[in-house]
């Protein structure tokens, strides 16, 4: 179903009467049901609070059904000659009132800390510690921690929080809480609800503290077998070495140093003596191969969606786009483990310098998606940051503009690896032969 | 066995003792109590049942119950009446003995468990929805106690309390004892909120528009309605020259006052027993019957055809009626001040005026 965010744009060069048709088909799927989960939970409005009040702040399940049969059993009996009896529900009401009463004077008054990583994984559990400091007079007894609402987000069944017994006034503790991102992107955590059981778990009494954390929340893994990087551009290398005319001249490599092995690195060139001397495997390394001067790592990400129409104002699928960028995070670890340095990441037109790991995960948490343009050079930078580095390009699909701007970096000298996670059926296969030609299978 | 486990068995073997009484089933009590005891020793490992396994399982004693308990109930049981409605909840009941018995060890790091919650929800629909039998009724202090009921509710608080409170769990306890004072009271608040709230829920509901002739009046018609719930609504229309000054609207005795309303008569008796009842050599009652109408009486001998509305326990009876005579030990005014004999199950629902 469409949303109000799906509304049609106007395009300039296409007739009017095409737009008014688009606008009465987005009208006829419109959504007029808010979603529950797209609302912070201390924004929400009346209406959704005492919902939200009824399902997750007040009654347990057991004190539900207390009150429906309660009241069921308090409506039934006034029939004479019923078998229904008026002290079941007495009693029923009356350990509910008493319930509420009772957690009422104990309910949580509580600070707390919190202490959340800075990334996540799309469906995947975000774990959080949170300390919490009793800052009322009267002990606080069975409670629980659990995340505030925020949009694009799942908490735990209630039966996976965690559950403190007791923490007496002026006391500390720390709890887990676990919180599942449902999406890429950047996800504000808004606060936390310290809920008490006190005293029969029939009711529960809340107190919603703001604390925010900021989270940019990657896409979901994707269980791929990447090729050694180092090897394949090494491979490559050797290829452009060849192949081009301002290469590096000449055919033998000279033994420059041993250093410790990584992954990645051949077995053949694996240095024996040295291994045995220092007692862990070392890898020989040669003058003239690229692995001495190819040290830094720039990824660059196509964020063009072939779908992705010129009258829309968000693609309706991102799923591809979403898959691409986590084959780029997978590239990213892989480059990491096997000894490069990401130097730089460019997703679409413009180039990022990464300083660290953070930045690297903030540009793909936060990259958007982009239409397909006449050329590559709307959505791939024009230039190399820099020679003499490795340069991965992860793409979607494999076009005549991409064919153009590879060819013209590596006329230039730059080592290009192209990765491409088909976007549809009709690019599975389109990658030329070569060695730093890569197409993923999922 | 946690403490937790222990009252969750007593629990399930409370559950299986309802139903089996009020069933008239002897074995849902005994094999109910045995699993639930198996179950919580927990000797053997059983999977937890899917969802569609649970579907089934539905659906297989619905139909069970439809072919078999018709046969194997007791004579005039409701369980042999609705075998099909019997059989679903008998199914329901080995998912929760299923669920029990497979649920992992209960433990105090989780604020609540999920098999423990469903078995208390289903559990306690089951226990108090129910009409508790009679046998399970005692009186305390004059007042009519369901014990089953009572003790499944209290244990539900208890079952979730065991092993969250280990060391305080005494102190705990002694926080329910202010209950002891706080039910009393809620019962006189509840008793008087109830024959107000009754009626107001009465009027919210839609009219069904079923009215049938009383045979008492040419133009007078009968809502159906009005004996199944109170109401102040108008349910007939009456075309006189003059007032009468009391009428038997049905077998209410009525009069209509100068403000063209309709007041109830005074109600003498609410209930009428055999102390009250004089004992015919035929083994019938005869129940003498308040009849302030009965000097207004009919001059001539009336026939009247009475159809029962909805229920065949109502008893109509005519202006100047002043004996009912039937094989009923008992007769009650229901909240709508209909009589309603109290016929033993499979009697024959005859009376005589």
């Amino acid at each position: 179903m469409n949303e109000l965010a799906d509304r049609p744009l106007r395009v300039s060069s296409e007739t009017v009467m095409l737009h008014w048709w688009r606008m009465a088909r987005w009208f006829m799927n419109l959504r007029l049901v808010p979603r529950w989960s797209s609302r912070y939970e201390h924004r929400s409005n009346p209406l959704t609070r005492v919902y939200r009040w009824v399902f997750y702040d007040g009654l347990t399940r057991s004190g539900k059904i207390i009150l429906f049969c309660s009241l069921l059993i308090f409506l039934l009996s006034y029939r004479a000659g019923s078998s229904f009896l008026l002290l079941t529900a007495a009693l029923g009401i009356s350990m509910l009132l008493w319930s509420a009463l009772l957690g009422f004077f104990y309910q949580p008054q509580v600070s707390v800390q919190r202490q959340t990583p800075k990334t996540a994984i799309a469906g995947m559990p975000l774990i959080s510690q949170i300390g919490v400091v009793n800052e009322g007079a009267r002990g606080l007894y069975n409670f629980s921690v659990r995340e505030l609402i925020v949009p694009d987000g799942r908490w735990p069944r209630e039966w996976l929080r965690p559950h403190q017994i007791s923490l007496a006034p002026g006391q500390h503790t720390t709890l887990t809480v676990s919180f599942d991102p449902q999406k890429r992107g950047v996800t504000t955590l808004s606060g936390l609800a310290v809920q008490s059981y006190f005293p029969f778990f029939l009711t529960r009494h809340s107190a919603k503290i703001k604390n925010l954390a900021e989270v940019y929340v990657l896409p979901s893994t994707l269980k791929v077998n990447l090729p050694s990087l180092r090897h394949i551009a090494e491979q490559a290398s050797k290829r452009m070495t060849l192949g081009s005319d301002n290469a590096r001249k000449g055919t033998a490599l000279e033994y420059a140093y041993s250093r410790q092995y990584q992954t990645g690195d051949s077995i053949r060139r694996l240095d024996h003596r040295a291994s045995s001397r220092r007692g862990e495997p070392m890898s020989k390394i040669f003058e003239g191969a690229d692995e001495i001067r190819r040290d830094q790592v720039y990824v660059v990400v196509d964020l063009t969606l072939a779908h992705f129409e010129p009258w829309q104002r968000r693609p309706s699928n991102e799923a591809a786009l979403d898959e691409r960028l986590a084959l780029a995070v997978e590239i990213g670890l892989s480059a990491q483990n096997e000894g490069f340095g990401l130097a730089a990441l460019a997703t679409g037109k413009q180039w990022h310098k990464l300083e660290n790991v953070l930045d690297f995960y903030q540009q793909i948490a936060t990259c958007k998606p982009q239409r397909p343009g006449t050329d590559s050079s709307n959505s791939l930078p024009d230039t190399a940051l820099a020679e003499n580095g490795l340069y991965i390009l992860v793409i979607g699909r494999w076009e005549a503009e991409t064919q153009n701007l590879v060819d013209r970096w590596r006329q230039a000298g730059v080592l290009v690896l192209v990765f491409l996670l088909a976007e549809s059926e009709a690019d599975v296969g389109s990658l030329p032969a070569g060695s730093q030609f890569v197409e993923v299978q999922r | 066995m946690s403490l937790s486990n222990l009252l969750l068995t007593l629990f399930l073997a409370l559950l299986c003792l309802q139903l089996g009484l009020s069933m008239e089933l002897p074995f849902v009590i005994l094999l109910g109590g045995g699993l639930s005891v198996l179950g919580g020793l927990k000797i053997i490992p059983v999977e937890r049942p899917t969802w569609g396994l649970v579907i089934v399982m539905v659906a297989a004693g619905g139909f069970l119950g439809n072919e078999l308990l018709e046969e194997m109930a007791a004579e005039g049981s409701w369980a042999q009446s609705s075998s099909l409605f019997a059989g679903l909840i008998l199914s329901i009941l080995v998912y929760l003995l299923w669920l029990f018995a497979a649920s992992a060890k209960s433990t105090s790091q989780v604020p609540l468990e999920r098999d423990t919650q469903t078995i208390l929800v289903l559990g306690l629909m089951l226990l108090l929805l129910n009409p508790p039998p009679a046998t399970t009724v005692v009186s305390i202090l004059g007042t009519p106690v369901a014990l089953l009921s009572v003790t499944a509710m209290l244990l539900a608080s208890v079952i979730l309390l065991a092993d969250r409170c280990v060391g305080v769990l005494g102190p705990r306890l002694l926080l329910m004892l202010p209950l002891l004072l706080i039910v009393p009271v809620m019962v006189i608040l509840l008793g008087m909120a109830q024959g107000p709230l009754v009626a107001a829920l009465g009027n919210l509901l839609p009219s069904p528009g079923g009215s049938a002739n009383t045979g008492f009046s040419p133009y007078q018609q009968l809502s159906a309605s009005v004996f199944l719930r109170p109401s102040n609504r108008s349910v007939m229309r009456l075309n006189a020259v003059a007032l009468p000054s009391r009428y038997l609207a049905g077998n209410r005795l009525v009069r209509l006052d100068e403000e063209m309303v309709w007041q109830p008569s005074v109600q003498a008796r609410q209930f009428l027993s055999t102390v009250d009842a004089q004992s015919l050599a035929s083994g019938e009652w005869r129940y003498p019957v308040d009849n302030h109408h009965a000097r207004a009486g009919n001059a001539d001998l009336q026939t009247l055809t009475v159809h029962s509305l909805r229920r065949d326990s109502y008893i109509f009876l005519s202006p100047g009626t002043s004996r009912v005579t039937g094989r009923f030990r008992a007769l009650n005014k229901d909240a709508a001040d209909v009589w309603t004999p109290a016929f033993d199950r499979g009697a024959d629902r005859r009376w005589q005026l």
